[in-house]
Formats: C-alpha cells, sequence, structure tokens
C-alpha cells in the first residue's frame, strides 16, 4: 500500500516536471545592497530633483508676481520662460510620486492635463476657485492651466498679450495665474521639506519587499509615471484608444507646444533613476539590482527599451498637436516603443527583484 | 475483500450510531465564524468595493445569469448571511437557516469570480453539506421548542463527511504542492516570506533561501498527511498541535482571512465525543444518560444518491487538470475548485485591440475604464477573464460605438513564478469567435 502511495506521488511529480522548461532555477537568490541603492537614489536623484524643481518653481512664482505688477512683454516673455523651465523640471521629479509627494496630491495638482479650459472659464468668471481643496479629478490648476493662461486664453499673441495687460489691478487672470504658482509653490515646498526633514533617513532605511517599502514605493511610482508617459503623452494624442483618430488638442502643454520636449526629458529622467545616474556618475541603481537577480538578459533589454523610445520621441515634431496630423504613424511607432518597456518594467522587474505585485491594490483576501 | 468485511466497513463507518456532540461543536463553531465573517467584511468596507465599485463582473462558467446586486440588495444578502449563521449557531430554524445561508452565501460568491477563494468555496460546500446532517438534535433552540427532535446519538455518516471534506480539501492542498516550482525553486515561497524580515525573532530567517524549501517542503508534508495523523488516535492531539502552529503561522505571514481560523475549528470535528462533550460542558452542555437514537436521522433513500456524487465531485473535481495539456499553473485550465492555495506568483499584462472589419480602424481598450485594479490584475493571468472581458469589450464596441463587426485580439503577457514574462493567449485569434466551455483553449500558448 505504501509502496503504491510512493509511486502514485513520483508519477504526480514527474507528470507536472516534464512540462517545465529552460528556467532560473534559483531565484531569489541574491544578496543586494538595498540601503546604498536607496541612499544613492535620495541623496543624488530625488533630493536634487526636488531642489531643483523647487528653484523653478520658486522662479515661476516670483516671475508671475513681477509680471502681474507690471505686465509688459518682457515679464510675459520671462514669465513664459519660467514656465517652461518649470514644467520640464517637474517632468524630471514625477516619478518620484510617493511620500511626501503622494501627501500633497503633487501629480494630480501641477500636471492633470488635458487642461478643463471651460472649468478655467468658469473659475474666471465666477473669480471662485480653492487648489486647496484636494480633488485629484480637477484639470484647472497646476501647469497644464498656466499653460493655458499664458499661450491659450487668446488666438493671436496681440490678443493675448493685451488680455494679459490690461486692467491691471482686478485683471481676473493675474490672480489665477498667482493662485497657480503659489499653489505649485506651495506644494513643491512641502514634498522638498520633508524630504530634508526625516523622509530621508525613513526612506533609506525602509528596507525589504513587502508592500510599502521603498523598493515597492520606488518600482510602483517608476510604473506609474511610465504609464502615464506612454498612455497620456503619447497614446492619446496619436489616437491609440480612438479608433486611430488623433487628438491634438489632447496633447501636454497643447497651447505652448511643449509636448516634446516634455516627453523626451521625462523618459531620460526615467532612464537616469533606473540606471541611478546623476550627471557623470553612475551610481547603484535598479539596472544592478536586476543584473544581480541573474535572470535572462533583462537589463539589455530594458536599456534599449530606453534608447529606443528616447530616439523615437526625439524625432517627433514639434509641437506634436500639428506634427500629429500629418505624421501620425511616428507617434504610434513612438507609443509602441513605450509600451514595450512598460511589460519589461511592469511585469518583469518585479518578477526578477522578487517582489510580489500587490502594488495594484489588493482589497481581499487571497490565499 | 469478502462481504462481510464489506458490511463491518459500512457499519463503522455509515450507520453505526455515535454521540452527537462533534456535530454540536461543529455547527456552533461554524455559525460563530460565519458571523464574524460577515462583521469583519463590513468592517473592511469590502461591499462598496468588491460589489458596487465594478461596472463589470465576472462571470463562472454557467452562472453568467448571476445579476449583480444594488447596494441594498447586497447589504440585505449580508444580513441574511449574518442572521442565518446566528441562527445555525443556536439551531434555531437550523434546516431552513442552513438552505438560506447556502444560498445566499454561494450567490454572494458567484456575483463576481474575480474574488474566488478556495475557502469561500469551503465554506459553500460545508453549509451544504449542514443541510443534510443532524446537528440541531441535541442542545439547540429547535430542540427546546420541539423535543421529540431531542437525540443523543446519530449515524456515523453525518460526522465522517464532514472528515472526508476536511481530508480531502488538506490532501489535494497537499498533491497540488508537489509541483517542481514549490519544491525544487521554493516559489513562491521565497517571493513571499522575505516581505516579512521585519516579524520579531522569526523574521530574521526569511532572508534565507533555505528557509523557504524548509516552508515548502514542510507544507506540502503538512497538507499531505496532517489528515491521516488527525484520523488515528494515537497521533490527534500531536497533529492538532500542529493545526495549530501550521495555521497561526499563515495567518501571520499571508493575508488569508478566515482561512486559518476555519481549519482550526474544522478539525475539531476529527476528535472523539468525549473531548467534545467536556468541551461543550464549558458552556452548558450535559450528556444525556438515556440514549436516544432514531434511524430517521439515518441516510434517507433519496439523499444516498446525492452524497454519493457529492463526494465523487469532490474526489475527481480536483484532478480535472489532468484531461488538459500544459501546466496547470500557467494555463489554469482546472486551476479553480481544487485546492490549490498559494502556489503562485503571477503578474500580466493584456491589451485589447479591437478592430473595426469595416473601417479598418484599430482601438486599443482603456482596461481602467472598465476594471478595477484588483480585477485588471486577475483578468490579466486568467485567460477565461481575458475571453469574458473581450466579450465584454465587444458589446460594448457594438453598442457605443456603432462598430458593426469588431475583432478583438490581445497582447498577453504572463510572468510566473519568477520566470520572464511570455506571451499568454494567441495574439493572431480573434477572441469574438470563441466560446468558452470545458475543451483545453487551444489559443492560450504554452
Amino acid at each position: 500500500m505504501s509502496r503504491l502511495l510512493f509511486f502514485l506521488l513520483m508519477f504526480c511529480i514527474f507528470f507536472s516536471a516534464c512540462q517545465d522548461d529552460d528556467v532560473n532555477n534559483d531565484p531569489c537568490n541574491f544578496d543586494f545592497d538595498q540601503k546604498a541603492m536607496f541612499k544613492n537614489m535620495a541623496e543624488n536623484i530625488i533630493i536634487p530633483n526636488y531642489q531643483l524643481l523647487q528653484e523653478k518653481v520658486r522662479l515661476l512664482d516670483e516671475s508671475a508676481i513681477a509680471f502681474t505688477n507690471d505686465p509688459n512683454p518682457q515679464s510675459i516673455a520671462t514669465l513664459r520662460d519660467a514656465f517652461a523651465n518649470a514644467y520640464i523640471q517637474w517632468q524630471v521629479a514625477a516619478q518620484h510620486d510617493f511620500g511626501p509627494a503622494e501627501e500633497v496630491l503633487l501629480h494630480n495638482s501641477l500636471n492633470n492635463f488635458p487642461t478643463n479650459v471651460e472649468e478655467i472659464n468658469a473659475n474666471l468668471t465666477n473669480n471662485n476657485y480653492d487648489f486647496n481643496e484636494p480633488n485629484p479629478e480637477s484639470y484647472d490648476r497646476g501647469f497644464p492651466a498656466l499653460d493655458y493662461l499664458l499661450f491659450g486664453i487668446a488666438t493671436s499673441e496681440e490678443d493675448l498679450l493685451a488680455m494679459l495687460s490690461e486692467n491691471e489691478t482686478t485683471n481676473p487672470y493675474h490672480l489665477y495665474i498667482k493662485a497657480i504658482t503659489s499653489d505649485i509653490l506651495g506644494r513643491v515646498n512641502h514634498t522638498y521639506e520633508a524630504w530634508l526633514n526625516g523622509y530621508q533617513t525613513s526612506f533609506i532605511e525602509n528596507t525589504g519587499t513587502a508592500d510599502g517599502t521603498a523598493l515597492s514605493l520606488i518600482i510602483n511610482s517608476f510604473n506609474e509615471n511610465y504609464e502615464a508617459i506612454k498612455r497620456e503623452k503619447l497614446g492619446t494624442p496619436a489616437g491609440i484608444g480612438s479608433s486611430g483618430f488623433a487628438n491634438p488638442t489632447k496633447t501636454e502643454a497643447f497651447f505652448s507646444g511643449l509636448s516634446v520636449d516634455l516627453a523626451v526629458t521625462a523618459i531620460k529622467a526615467a532612464e537616469n533613476y533606473y540606471l541611478g545616474r546623476h550627471g557623470d556618475a553612475n551610481g547603484l541603481g535598479l539596472d544592478d539590482y536586476v543584473n544581480e537577480a541573474k535572470i535572462g538578459n533583462l537589463d539589455v533589454t530594458i536599456q534599449s527599451n530606453f534608447t529606443e523610445a528616447i530616439n523615437n520621441v526625439q524625432n517627433l515634431g514639434s509641437p506634436l498637436s500639428d506634427f500629429v496630423d500629418s505624421n501620425q504613424d511616428e507617434v504610434v511607432a513612438a507609443y509602441a516603443s513605450a509600451n514595450k518597456q512598460l511589460i519589461s518594467i511592469k511585469t518583469d522587474m518585479p518578477t526578477a527583484l522578487c517582489v510580489a505585485i500587490t502594488y495594484q491594490d489588493n482589497i481581499s483576501d487571497s490565499d | 475483500m469478502n462481504e462481510n468485511k464489506l458490511t463491518l466497513l459500512q457499519h463503522r463507518f455509515i450507520n453505526q450510531s455515535v454521540e452527537i456532540s462533534p456535530l454540536i461543536t461543529f455547527r456552533i463553531i461554524f455559525g460563530l465564524l460565519m458571523f464574524y465573517g460577515v462583521l469583519r467584511f463590513f468592517q473592511k468596507n469590502w461591499v462598496e468595493k468588491i460589489y458596487i465599485e465594478p461596472n463589470f463582473f465576472f462571470k463562472y462558467y454557467g452562472f453568467e445569469w448571476v445579476e449583480h446586486l444594488s447596494l441594498n440588495g447586497i447589504y440585505a444578502l449580508y444580513s441574511i448571511v449574518g442572521i442565518t449563521s446566528i441562527l445555525i449557531c443556536i439551531g434555531l430554524f437550523y434546516r431552513l437557516a442552513c438552505i438560506a445561508f447556502f444560498f445566499s452565501f454561494s450567490y454572494l460568491q458567484l456575483i463576481d469570480a474575480t474574488n474566488y477563494l478556495n475557502h469561500y468555496y469551503l465554506v459553500c460546500l460545508l453549509a451544504f453539506l449542514l443541510i443534510f446532517l443532524p446537528a440541531n438534535r441535541a442542545f439547540s433552540i429547535d430542540t427546546l421548542l420541539n423535543p421529540a427532535l431531542k437525540k443523543t446519538h446519530i449515524p456515523a455518516w453525518t460526522i465522517n463527511i464532514l472528515i472526508l471534506q476536511l481530508t480531502i480539501v488538506y490532501t489535494c492542498a497537499g498533491i497540488a504542492k508537489l509541483n517542481p516550482d514549490w519544491l525544487f525553486r521554493a516559489m513562491p515561497m521565497c517571493v513571499w516570506l522575505p516581505e516579512h524580515t521585519a516579524l520579531p525573532i522569526l523574521g530574521y530567517f526569511f532572508q534565507f533561501k533555505w528557509v523557504a524549501y524548509l516552508f515548502s517542503w514542510i507544507g506540502a508534508f503538512y497538507d499531505l498527511t496532517i489528515a491521516f495523523f488527525l484520523m488515528l488516535k494515537t497521533t490527534r492531539l500531536f497533529a492538532y498541535c500542529l493545526v495549530i502552529i501550521f495555521h497561526v503561522m499563515t495567518s501571520i505571514l499571508f493575508n488569508i482571512g478566515l482561512f486559518p481560523m476555519i481549519m482550526m475549528s474544522c478539525t475539531l470535528i476529527f476528535f472523539d465525543a468525549k473531548v467534545h462533550n467536556r468541551l461543550l460542558g464549558l458552556i452548558g452542555y450535559k450528556k444525556k444518560d438515556t440514549s436516544i437514537f432514531n434511524n430517521s436521522v439515518n441516510v434517507k433513500r433519496f439523499l444516498q444518491p446525492l452524497l454519493v456524487c457529492f463526494i465523487l465531485i469532490q474526489l475527481l473535481l480536483p484532478f480535472r487538470h489532468w484531461l488538459y495539456p500544459g501546466n496547470v499553473l500557467w494555463t489554469e485550465e482546472g486551476y479553480r475548485f481544487s485546492w490549490r492555495v498559494m502556489l503562485v506568483e503571477k503578474s500580466g499584462i493584456a491589451t485589447f485591440k479591437i478592430k473595426d472589419k469595416i473601417s479598418g480602424r484599430t482601438t486599443e481598450a482603456d482596461n481602467r475604464k472598465y476594471l478595477t485594479k484588483f480585477q485588471e490584475k486577475q483578468m490579466s493571468i486568467q485567460p477565461d477573464f481575458i475571453l469574458q472581458f473581450a466579450h465584454f469589450l465587444e458589446k460594448e464596441f457594438k453598442s457605443k460605438y456603432q462598430m458593426k463587426d469588431p475583432i478583438i485580439k490581445v497582447d498577453a503577457r504572463v510572468a510566473l513564478n519568477g520566470r520572464l514574462s511570455k506571451p499568454f493567449i494567441d495574439p493572431s485569434v480573434d477572441l469574438t469567435e470563441i466560446e468558452d466551455n470545458f475543451l483545453p483553449k487551444k489559443w492560450i500558448l504554452k
């Protein structure tokens, strides 16, 4: 009887064993210095990213005040420059959307697009808007709103300058612009200062692979950000979700036409973050972690995906809203290259690093 | 085996009259546990998240007709589950309560297959069995109201069928663990255990790979043998201690809800009546001196084939995956209702492309528009869900976007147990042309 049972067991094992194929037979067996990577990321990437962002949004806020005090072509030009610089720097910092940034809804407050022009116009008419009310569904604030106010409220440049310049003391545009820039500044200040005052330390110490550890925060926000790059910056304009009908008006920074620069900056920032690279130095990053896991050529794939995506997006013409009308296929190709990367970083990378995919919000029990 | 022996066996396991107390304990604890389960469900606000938030619900094969209910409907159904749990516990309107519990609990599970859990399935099965068991024939309100119902002894099958059910659960879970990923790669234990390195004392060990192997092998051995050690009188107490240790451990380590409590309390049924008499004595149960045994609670004629079928299904269903080609962990054909617990760490991405045959234009669906994050996660790794969702998209695009004849294909990739992702579904197959059935799904890439 017991011999029969033994054979039955062996049979079961081999029955399933013979269906297996070549795999990494020793998964999750690696020793990686997480703390060193978190330290490099915090000290050399995340905090400097926020520091620079704070500088740029402070300049933006100052330029907004200077402009409203004395609207003239020069001060408007300065404000627009400050806007472009801050918006570009935001692309670099957007991927750290956890901890302090999450507390102040940084991403949703700074860059929900496409701009809801009707809502902004209503806000302007009623002179009624409160950005302190947390509303992640609002598309009337942050950079996209500035994009509209500084570049889109009139069709011709002269009209626009006239609108922004007139009626200096009670011009509703002035109040709205200042409200936005100070809102942005406030949230960025909070985030940056929180990182300096304690969060940095707890972040570096927060080792492990469970939900809520620094690693899962990094991977989660990294993926969410890349997903937004793919879908919002490229996919929607290219008409991916609309039967191939392009949506030029739904591009990021539609009015200023910065779209392509913003997208390239965002992907390059993701690449640097992944590599742990800052300036010319290449510190410990996710690439080193992935290589430690010794699983296929994952790191090579991810790196070449980055290169491909950057090339494809760089080659898009500016402004994207015009370009997508004439060269839609190229935008679709850029989308496809971003999409390809998502498989590697969202499915393969967590698998390689032996992180359970819990970031997708497990509500119920499992078994 | 000669006829004599067979009759002896039949007598011993089926007809022999035994004391009722194990069944009483089972009834009381089952009722209490289920009541606690309902409270826990409310307290975690899962009703809204699971039943109200989604716009689309995945169905079990053959149960596509199950309608999802309004918020009030769900609360009403859960209230029925809660009230009948108490009725079962105190043994009032017992049979009616069991029937109502079984149907309302099962209906709630059938609404969205996304939330399939083996232990909810087990609850359904136990509730079904309780309908036919005389668990209210002593120490119950029913017997207070109608003393004629009172019994001190019942036929052995009424207890043994529960023992058999639990034995099937454990043993099948053990057999399912005899796969190379579990045994020789310690998967998914080596992903899950290191998540708990923060635990005092034990946590320290979870960083070592050999601990994951140890847990895997002990887990498999435990599942394969525990029921048999519980059956033997000499090892029973020791085995029950292991049950406690094992399930307390799993409840600390894994997010498995009621399961540990269900198993720890249900396995009490393995103990003989003496233990239960003493246990129930603590809450006022008195063993009657005069035995009342009545064959009316013996297996009724119409019940016999029903219960035999039930047992046969329970014995065969967990092994139906042998009828399908490929690895069940990958294809998930025959995965559910088979006591496959904690076997996979799986993630995937499924991108649906909807092509209008007439205009030739293609749209990519935004899954998040229709599914919750949890549903999307479950959908992307289960072929029948992928098919259901494709059919949903077909309807959606026909009605909302006036597409006459959409072609729907999917780019799906899945990473299983620490391997890099691989293509999961044949990307050239038009899913609108495929109907779900029990035949092997040829469109799953092996």
